[in-house]
């Protein structure tokens, strides 16, 4: 059996596999030994990522042959980002404040616009027209459908959001209740909360089912070789 | 026209001047005269019974003895004034008898005195106006507190006590001591002067210059003294008399007595008599004390009622005026000490000049100097008995002199009570007068210890800890726990840990068993799905309405861990893709997204031959996050400008005539997290316009992308295996979803038996666990 980059391929794999199935007996350095080695060859990758895709070509290259102007503008980012490596020393690590507060305001800024135009609203207004038999018609939907499933939807919705308010007025005992509609709303709407992380663990394990036959499949796969 | 001598420098002024021309001295005394007191003695007829009884009394009493008082009065005049006595015996009374000659004697005497400072120490001065304020003599004082220890007798019905002979004799007597103890040659009579009189120059002879004084008393006297001679000062008077009530005379002891004599028509003259009278009368009100049958003629009282304070104040400033004065005469007469005894020593009042009320007042009113405040001070300081005895102030006069006479360092240290108001003085309480330090001698000053400790007793706070049944149930339980936190605990053995490691092996052994076997078998149990998502099929149609060389845009944002499931799940989509005969363009947010792409295609795709660089362009890793996404959507051509290869991306094939992101004909995401798709359909659905997304996620996912889909912002949705084995299905083209199906739905089914199996152990065990109380009750 030659030495084939699919039969090396497929040992490592196989063998790595099976040193992460040890977990199965409880944490071990084989498990241990596997993951750092996935720790290190990701992080070795994310950098030569980093350097190949990203620095040379964006900022050291523009810098050598570039224009002025060019040179000029990339040293905006050159002086931020030796400046956020200042994080590595505790006492230069005030010196990389600024590229962190220009990350942090640029990342902020960019996740609310979006989650504004791109989330909030076309969700509302999804949720308003959660009744509407005419778009429901033109999708293809049967009105009698679409008005089941938008009234659970609603429920759903009114449930679940009343469940997250906890405003209460005190009682004798020194706790404090809820009133009882709201109470049973809340009630209804913890049943949502229960479906839908039900949900999620049934795709979670949905994923990890998938990633356990695709890895059974590939040691059927490597003993094909032989 | 007449003319008034001033008293002070003895030049003559005219009648109708009130201050002296030369030395501005008051010419005119302030205070009305007595003729509303004892009118009648003047005028001679229609006066009052009390008023003729009196003077008829003294009369008859000089008269009666004769033998006495003239001896002891005669050699008083020869002590003083050998020269002069028999025209102190004449004096300008308009009613010239013995009783009058034996006052005006005593009044001579007086005025003799007051003609010089010094004088005055050594004679006291009986013809003061007792509403001028001024001074009688202590031998007067003492004379009426004799009389008031005596049967009280009043006044208005009859001044017999006066003219009793046991009276008149306990004053000649007391005259005659009083003679006696000046060691004068010419007292003879020492066992006629009373022991009272006997004090007055017992406590005088003391200094050293008492026979100088005594015979320039005797240089100073005119053989007839003159009635402008013997006319007061005002101003000292009345200063005097401020200063012992210790505010202004106004408010002080004699308020009314100046402006009683206005409001009475004056009188015509005012004579040494009827002076005499005055004082007689004065006297007799004294004596009378506590009358309770008052005569009509209130002024009358209320003069006498008043004297007795600052006459006997005034008496024993004189002596110690005298005694604390080793200066001659000559230069004491220039103190403005001295002018007090002259000044009270009465002047000439013009019968027509009788000042009016306003006029007093006014006079009144003016403040006193500070030398003399604080003669006054020294005064009451000096008025303390020798004996340490207490001097009882009367209550008019300690509360006049609280506010007016403390300094600004006493004032400092008053109790708060005298200056918060609200507190009412009353407070302070009883006056106790001071017996040591500089307040000694003032009473009212500082406040009394019962009167602090009830004014300003502190408010009692307890120091038991005010907390309701509930709060104190709270710290018990709280020190509850913190006594257990320290009490050792027994640790207990992992006695689950074996089952818990067992269970797992066993749920591991069942999933390995019935996937392994499903795997290695190749066995087709399970029947694929009739139905599928819509979400799928919209997929489907959206790649169904690409054409050929239609750029898309492939994004795997996934990390290898889950590459299994979404390599699988992408695969019929990307196939898919290749059938229609698009060029692929890949990007990645993350950094194993390229390297996972490539092998993907290699892995999955191998079949359609496409070539990087001619049907797909791989544009590598797009930093930034949701930054960088939207600054791909924004300017793509910008944000990536290498393919990872190193070679300009957009002059490729795959990429001819694309500038904007809805220059793509498609976009395909490609991720196991929500978070990367929603910032895709965040940042960039906005700009790809009416160029479809669609979605291909891990199936813990697709709870979270799926209201997208529902909202149309995502065109089609693929998620997971189930996905992957629906999408073939309609596609038509089986791949890795229907070659791990059977495994697939072989590993849910156990795990949904296992989770069943699991979840009746634990119902039973709970079962079991809530009937175990009832048996052990029962």
């Amino acid at each position: 059996m030659p030495l084939s980059p699919a039969f090396i391929s497929g040992f490592l794999g196989f063998i790595l596999t099976l040193l992460v199935f040890s977990y199965i007996l409880g944490d071990n350095p084989l498990f241990r030994i596997t993951i750092y080695i996935f720790v290190g060859v990701s992080s070795g990758y994310v950098a030569a990522v980093a350097w190949h895709q990203v620095l040379w070509p964006d900022l050291f290259l523009p810098l050598l042959t570039g224009s002025m102007t060019e040179r000029l503008l990339l040293l905006i980012p050159l002086i931020l980002s030796i400046l956020l490596l200042m994080k590595i020393s505790p006492s230069l690590s005030k010196l990389g404040t600024v590229p962190m507060a220009f990350l942090v305001g640029i990342g902020a800024a960019v996740a609310v616009g979006g989650a504004v135009m791109g989330t909030i609203f076309p969700q509302l207004r999804a949720s308003i027209n959660v009744l509407d038999m005419n778009a429901a018609a033109l999708r293809g939907i049967h009105p009698v459908e679409q008005l089941i499933e938008g009234s659970i939807i609603l429920v759903g919705i009114t449930s679940t959001l009343i469940y997250f308010h906890f405003g209460a007025k005190p009682v004798p005992g020194g706790s404090a209740q809820r009133h009882k509609i709201i109470e049973g709303i809340a009630l209804l709407g913890r049943v949502y909360i229960a479906i839908t992380f039900g949900v999620l663990f049934a795709g979670v394990y949905s994923a990890a089912m998938t990633a356990l036959i695709e890895r059974l499949n590939s040691f059927l796969t490597f003993f094909a070789l032989f | 026209m007449s003319s008034i001598r001033c008293p002070l420098c003895g030049k003559p002024n005219p009648e109708e001047l009130e201050e002296c021309q030369f030395c501005q001295a008051r010419l005119k005394p302030i205070m009305a005269p007595m003729e509303p007191l004892v009118p009648e003695s003047t005028e001679g007829g229609g006066s009052t019974e009390k008023a003729q009884d009196l003077l008829a009394g003294l009369a008859a009493q000089a008269g009666e003895d004769e033998e006495v008082i003239p001896d002891w009065l005669a050699d008083l005049r020869m002590e003083s004034s050998p020269d002069k006595g028999a025209a102190n015996a004449t004096p300008e009374s308009p009613e010239p008898g013995k009783e009058e000659d034996w006052l005006t004697s005593l009044r001579d005497g007086s005025d003799l005195t007051a003609e010089s400072p010094d004088a005055k120490i050594s004679v006291s001065k009986p013809g003061v106006t007792g509403e001028l304020g001024g001074v009688l003599p202590e031998w007067l004082t003492d004379l009426h507190e004799e009389s008031a220890k005596e049967p009280f007798q009043p006044v208005v019905g009859d001044l017999t006590d006066w003219q009793t002979d046991e009276a008149a004799k306990e004053i000649s007597s007391d005259l005659i001591a009083s003679t006696e103890d000046y060691k004068k040659p010419a007292s003879s009579s020492n066992a006629d002067i009373p022991e009272w009189l006997a004090k007055l120059p017992a406590e005088q002879t003391s200094k050293e210059t008492k026979n100088q004084e005594a015979a320039q008393i005797e240089s100073t006297i005119p053989a007839e003294p003159s009635i402008e001679e013997s006319k007061p000062m005002e101003s000292p008077v009345l200063t005097m008399a401020g200063i012992h009530d210790g505010v202004p005379v106004q408010d002080g002891g004699l308020p009314k007595e100046p402006t009683a004599p206005a409001e009475n028509p004056p009188e015509s003259t005012t004579s040494e008599g009827e002076e005499t009278s005055d004082l007689l009368s004065d006297l007799d009100k004294e004596t009378a004390g506590p009358s309770p049958e008052k005569p009509p003629e209130t002024l009358v009282e209320d003069t006498s009622a008043e004297i007795p304070e600052w006459l006997s104040s005034w008496s024993v400033v004189d002596r110690s005026t005298a005694e604390t004065s080793p200066e001659p005469a000559a230069e004491k007469s220039a103190s403005p000490l001295e002018t007090l005894p002259s000044s009270s020593t009465p002047a000439l009042i013009p019968d027509d000049e009788a000042l009016p009320g306003a006029d007093v007042d006014e006079l009144l009113s003016k403040e006193m100097p500070d030398w003399l405040s604080s003669v006054g001070a020294e005064e009451r300081e000096q008025e303390k008995p020798a004996d340490g005895a207490e001097i009882t102030l009367p209550p008019e006069q300690d509360e006049s002199l609280t506010p007016a006479e403390l300094p600004s360092w006493v004032q400092a240290m008053r109790p708060l009570e005298a200056v918060i108001p609200g507190v009412p003085l009353k407070e302070v309480g009883e006056k106790i007068p001071e017996k040591e330090g500089p307040l000694a001698g003032l009473s009212g000053i500082l406040p009394t210890g019962p009167a602090l400790d009830s004014t300003r007793k502190p408010h009692p706070y307890g120091i038991k800890l005010q907390v309701s049944q509930r709060q104190q149930e709270g710290a018990a339980l709280l020190e509850t726990m913190l006594a257990s936190e320290s009490e050792p605990r027994p640790i207990t053995a992992p006695t689950m840990e074996l089952s818990k490691r067992v269970l797992r092996w066993a749920v591991a052994g069942i999933l390995f068993v019935v996937v392994g076997v499903s795997t290695f078998t190749r066995i087709r149990i399970t029947p694929m799905a009739g139905s599928y998502p819509p979400q799928v099929g919209a997929a489907k149609d959206v790649i169904n309405a690409l054409s050929a060389s239609d750029p898309v845009l492939l994004v795997f944002d996934y990390q290898p861990g889950l590459s299994g499931e979404l390599d699988a799940a992408a695969a019929p989509v990307v196939d898919h893709l290749m059938l229609r005969g698009v060029h692929l363009t890949l990007l990645s947010t993350s950094p194993t997204g390229p390297v996972l792409a490539e092998r993907f295609l290699q892995k999955t795709q191998s079949v359609h031959d496409y070539q990087r660089g001619g049907q797909y362009i791989n544009l590598g890793y797009l930093p930034g996050g949701s930054a960088g996404v939207l600054n791909f959507a924004l300017n793509p051509t910008n944000a990536i400008l290498l393919t990872v290869d190193g070679q300009p991306a957009w002059k490729s094939q795959p990429l001819q005539g694309v500038h904007l992101l809805s220059d793509f004909a498609a976009l395909i995401i490609i991720t196991d997290n929500a978070e990367t798709g929603r910032s895709w359909i965040e940042q960039a659905g906005t700009f790809l316009r009416s160029s479809p997304m669609v979605m291909v996620v891990s199936a813990q996912t697709e709870p979270l992308l799926l209201p997208y889909y529902e909202s149309n912002q995502v065109q089609g949705l693929v998620s997971g295996l189930v996905g992957a084995a629906a999408y073939e299905y309609i596609n038509g083209r089986p791949a890795l979803g229907y070659q791990y199906w059977d495994s697939f739905s072989i590993g849910l089914l156990a795990a949904e038996l296992i989770i069943l199996v699991g979840g009746l152990w634990g119902l039973r065990t709970s079962i079991r666990s809530r009937r175990k109380p009832e048996v052990d009750i029962g």
